[in-house]
């Protein structure tokens, strides 16, 4: 800058004085500008070789190039001198630090801001003093001049001290830096520290919470722990809590695995006594042929010296009881020898049964001589009827076998016109209660009118009862042993199931639903639950054949009313009622999309979701909810309006 | 197990649909089982338990089958001798309706929540969800491939037509707003629509109205009484309107009704027409009315 304003300068002065003062000033100050910096030397030399070529211009022809020549090798000769002595003060001055200088300086940020306001106020006052000198236009160069030398030297200095405060940055940010990552180091530290800490405590919860398995085991009490333990144990555990659950653990272990070794002894005795048995028994059946020849033998002995009837309560039921009934009674009497739970009776007048079997009854003559009298006028036709009612208890054979399951009495009785064995435990044919119990089984298959006059009075030809009555299995699948079990299992169940059917249709009849169901917002109330002997279903639903029907009236929050016919199956819960709904103004399943789904829902996707969660017993429950939570629409007519809720 | 006599008490039938050769007809019900028939035979070849729990709808795209409704849109695989077999489950969000953009390779449906959703059927996977178009759950799609144009009905009482190349809506009618249309009472949805040429047919709370597309006009009032659509179906001749009276509409284009005939569903809930002119009616029973000349031929059922 100060060299362009000189040139400027000096390009001015030039342009308005051409004096011989002012070439000198010129001269003057391009010389004390050589000093201060290398281009100004160089334009110093530039201007110094124009000037010698500008005198040696006039000088033309060889002794002239000669003396140039001589001249530029004098000239490199005086350069290269010049460059030798630089090495050597290359070597007397060593290599230039910064940071000695630095340290030597003792220098510091306050050191150089203060330096800085000094030297930038000295610049300040060099400059007034320059620009005074120049508005004074006074000749006085050389105070111009050292003022302007002493300005540019301030200059330097501030940009030493610029250097220095760098470099003092640089030094500072590195021990930033330093302690930065010693720091982080310190923090990762402390973070480690702090999860150890915390994973510890976590630990110790867990530990603390954790759920030993031996709370739920039952175990002896401890007071029966120190009476029964040896002394020495009970000693060491009463010190604390611990050591008792711990001693008491281990006294339990003991005494189980005693008690395990005691049941494999005792299971390997029964597993012998099994097979003595298995030997015994198999012994046994080869007696039996053998002792059945034998009775023959025996009653016809009894036979030849006048003495009625066989040997034995079987000898008895083989008198009195055709082949069907003997064979039921046969196979209740050997359930009631493996379930405690099952007995046989065998009752009836024995006397008449012997005289109907005497007579030909299972041979079909009974029958045959029947039909002949149908045959006759009316008058004898009654006449024979009646004596023949008489004697047959009314179209029965006089023997039946009754099998007591639980408390309750399953008669099996055989029907003298069709020979079927009809089964009941109900005092009312009207309300049979073994009806359904196996697939679609209501014992109503047979056509025969005869068994139909006489089936109102008892039972129904269940196919399960005829089954027995053969003595075989329906399938190779299962024994007869098996299936026999199956028959009492399902007798069991059915009994069970219907005494929750009552229970839920008490609750019911109380306006309240069998199962609390908390997650159903429900908008209406039962206001009526009765029994009905109508159901109809616009949707072709039929009724459960031998099921119990209701009627249960449910009005909404809206003052709306809701009914529902509802048919409870021989197998519920198994099966989950059906459920045929209407309302006031004549809209059911068949006419409203609404009332629709919410059938399709009872009848088919609740019993489904139900049945996979385990939770058929619930479904009256849900069904009834579900008809108390559904609000009666008149808008619904598209399919998609009513979009599907999760009732479950 | 559920008795069988329950399961066809509540049995509907939401979709139809013929294959593109015409002769084998798939049908969707309520209990997410698929029917397959026979057209030439009339006579069931496959039933075919999908993942569903209800079908809605089934559209046919190259060798595949995607069946939708209630728990979702799956793909089922098509043999040649049109039997299927189980494919994979695109997404679990219920759809009422869907269409096929065969040339952009793109379904584009909707269902409950009134969202737009398309397709991409490369990859199966949904690539635009459209939430603005409709407020409410959108009903029922219908495609016009000659005018390259589709449209989409609403609970909301919007029918949108949408240009088939850049997936735009190109036109927005609301029958409401029509006071010749309009029925206050029963509200604003729109159960069904139906696209013919330049032709759009829709009703649902207001009555069934006959639009001009690109002029935007009300051409004609289809009248069906007091009923409600429930399903549409337009030929170049005729427009099948079926309701919830257990009976079919039939009207030509002038907006006069050429024949009423009865089906044995209470509600309608599909109408299709096959390429040998049978119309088939499905709705609220498991039964399907096959229709020659106006004169029930056969009925079906699933």
């Amino acid at each position: 800058m100060v060299e362009s304003k000189d040139k400027i300068r000096s390009g001015r002065s030039g342009s308005t004085s051409s004096s011989k003062d002012d070439k000198k000033d010129q001269a003057k100050r391009k010389l004390s500008d050589s000093g201060s910096t290398a281009d100004k030397k160089m334009k110093i030399d530039r201007s110094s070789t124009k000037s010698e070529k500008s005198t040696e211009k006039p000088v033309i022809g060889k002794l002239a190039r000669q003396k140039a020549a001589e001249a530029k090798a004098a000239e490199e000769k005086s350069q290269t001198k010049k460059k030798a002595p630089k090495k050597e003060k290359d070597n007397k001055f060593p290599k230039f630090q910064e940071n000695k200088l630095l340290a030597e300086e003792k220098m510091t940020l306050e050191k150089i801001s203060e330096s800085y306001s000094v030297i930038v106020k000295t610049i300040k006052d060099h400059m007034i003093d320059i620009t005074d000198l120049k508005n004074a236009k006074t000749e006085d160069t050389d105070s111009l001049y050292q003022t302007r030398t002493e300005a540019v030297i301030a200059i330097s200095t501030l940009k030493q001290l610029n250097r220095f405060a760098q470099m003092l940055t640089k030094e500072s940010r590195d021990e930033t830096k330093a302690i930065l990552g010693r720091s982080d180091g310190v923090n990762l530290k402390l973070q480690n520290l702090q999860y150890q800490t915390h994973h510890l405590k976590s630990e110790i919860d867990a530990c603390l919470g954790f759920n030993s398995l031996h709370k739920e085991m039952v175990m002896v009490p401890e007071e029966t722990f120190k009476k029964a333990a040896p002394q020495d144990i009970v000693d060491k555990a009463v010190s604390c809590d611990h050591e008792m659950v711990k001693a008491r653990l281990g006294w339990e272990l003991a005494q189980r695995e005693e008690l395990k070794s005691a049941v494999e002894e005792v299971k390997a005795e029964r597993s012998k006594i099994e097979n003595d048995a298995s030997r015994v028994r198999s012994n046994l059946n080869d007696l039996r042929p053998q002792l059945s020849t034998m009775l023959e033998a025996a009653n016809g002995v009894r036979t030849i010296l006048g003495l009625d009837g066989t040997v034995g309560a079987m000898g008895t039921a083989r008198e009195v009881l055709t082949d069907p009934l003997l064979k039921i009674y046969k196979a209740g009497r050997a359930l009631s020898q493996t379930r405690s739970d099952v007995k046989v009776l065998m009752e009836g007048d024995h006397k008449e049964a012997i005289e109907l079997k005497a007579k030909g009854f299972e041979d079909g003559e009974i029958e045959q001589e029947e039909e002949e009298e149908e045959n006759q006028s009316k008058r004898s036709r009654k006449k024979s009827s009646k004596d023949k009612k008489d004697k047959s208890t009314k179209g029965w054979y006089p023997v039946f076998i009754t099998w007591k399951i639980g408390n309750k009495p399953i008669k099996f009785k055989q029907n003298i016109y069709n020979k079927l064995i009809f089964a009941e435990s109900s005092e009312s044919s009207a309300t049979p209660e073994l009806s359904c119990l196996f697939n679609d089984d209501t014992g109503r298959q047979t056509s025969n009118d005869k068994s139909d006059a006489v089936k109102t009075s008892f039972g129904r030809s269940y196919k399960w009862a005829e089954q027995i009555a053969t003595g075989e299995a329906p399938s190779n699948e299962e024994t007869y042993s098996e299936y026999l079990e199956k028959i009492v299992e399902a007798i069991n169940s059915r009994f069970k199931h219907s005494e929750l059917v009552d229970e839920h249709v008490k609750s019911l009849k109380d306006k309240k639903l069998p199962f609390h169901l908390s997650e159903l917002m429900m908008t209406g109330v039962i206001t009526k639950f009765e029994e009905s002997d109508i159901y109809e279903s616009p949707r072709g639903l039929k009724p459960y054949e031998d099921g119990k029907i209701f009627k249960v009236s449910i009005q909404h929050i809206d003052e709306k009313k809701m009914y529902a016919y509802i048919s409870i199956s021989p197998n519920y819960p198994h099966n989950a009622p059906r459920i045929s709904v209407f309302t006031e103004n004549d809209k059911n399943a068949a006419n409203d999309v609404q009332l629709q789904y919410i059938e399709e829902h009872c009848n088919l996707r609740l019993p489904i979701r139900l049945r996979a969660k385990d939770k058929m017993i619930e479904a009256i429950s849900r069904q009834i909810g579900t008809l108390m939570m559904q609000p009666i629409s008149a808008k619904v007519t598209t399919r998609n309006r009513f979009h599907p809720v999760q009732l479950l | 197990m559920i008795e069988p006599e329950v399961l066809n008490a509540y049995r509907s039938v939401f979709a139809q649909t013929f294959s593109r050769n015409g002769t084998t007809l798939y049908i969707g019900d309520n209990l997410g089982k698929i029917t397959i028939y026979n057209v030439n035979r009339w006579a069931k070849t496959q039933e075919f338990q999908t993942q569903l729990e209800s079908i809605q709808l089934i559209v046919e795209y190259k060798n595949i089958l995607i069946a939708g409704g209630i728990g979702g849109l799956v793909t089922l695989l098509v043999s040649e001798d049109g039997t299927i077999s189980k494919g994979k489950r695109i997404t679990s969000e219920s759809y009422n309706t869907a269409l096929v953009l065969e040339e952009h390779d793109v379904l584009i449906g909707g269902g409950p929540r009134g969202i737009l959703y398309t397709i991409d059927l490369n990859v199966f996977h949904i690539i635009k969800e459209d939430t603005d178009s409709h407020k409410d759950s959108i009903q029922c799609s219908s495609l016009s491939e000659e005018r390259g144009m589709f449209c989409t009905a609403s609970e909301d009482g919007t029918v949108h037509i949408w240009d088939m190349k850049s997936q735009e809506i190109i036109r927005t009618f609301l029958p409401f707003e029509k006071e010749e249309l309009n029925r206050p009472e029963r509200g604003r949805f729109i159960s069904c629509c139906s696209m013919i040429g330049d032709w759009l047919v829709c009703g649902g709370g207001p009555r069934v109205g006959l639009w001009h597309v690109r002029s935007g006009e009300l051409a004609n009032i289809l009248d069906i009484e007091q009923d409600t659509p429930l399903s549409m179906f337009s030929s170049p001749e005729r427009i099948f309107i079926g309701g919830s009276r257990s009976v079919v509409y039939q009207f030509q284009r002038n907006g006069s009704k050429i024949s009423t005939v009865d089906a044995s569903s209470q509600f309608v809930y599909s109408i299709q027409k096959s390429c040998k002119g049978h119309m088939l009616v499905s709705g609220s029973t498991r039964t399907i009315d096959i229709y020659k000349n106006n004169y029930k031929a056969q009925e079906l059922s699933v």
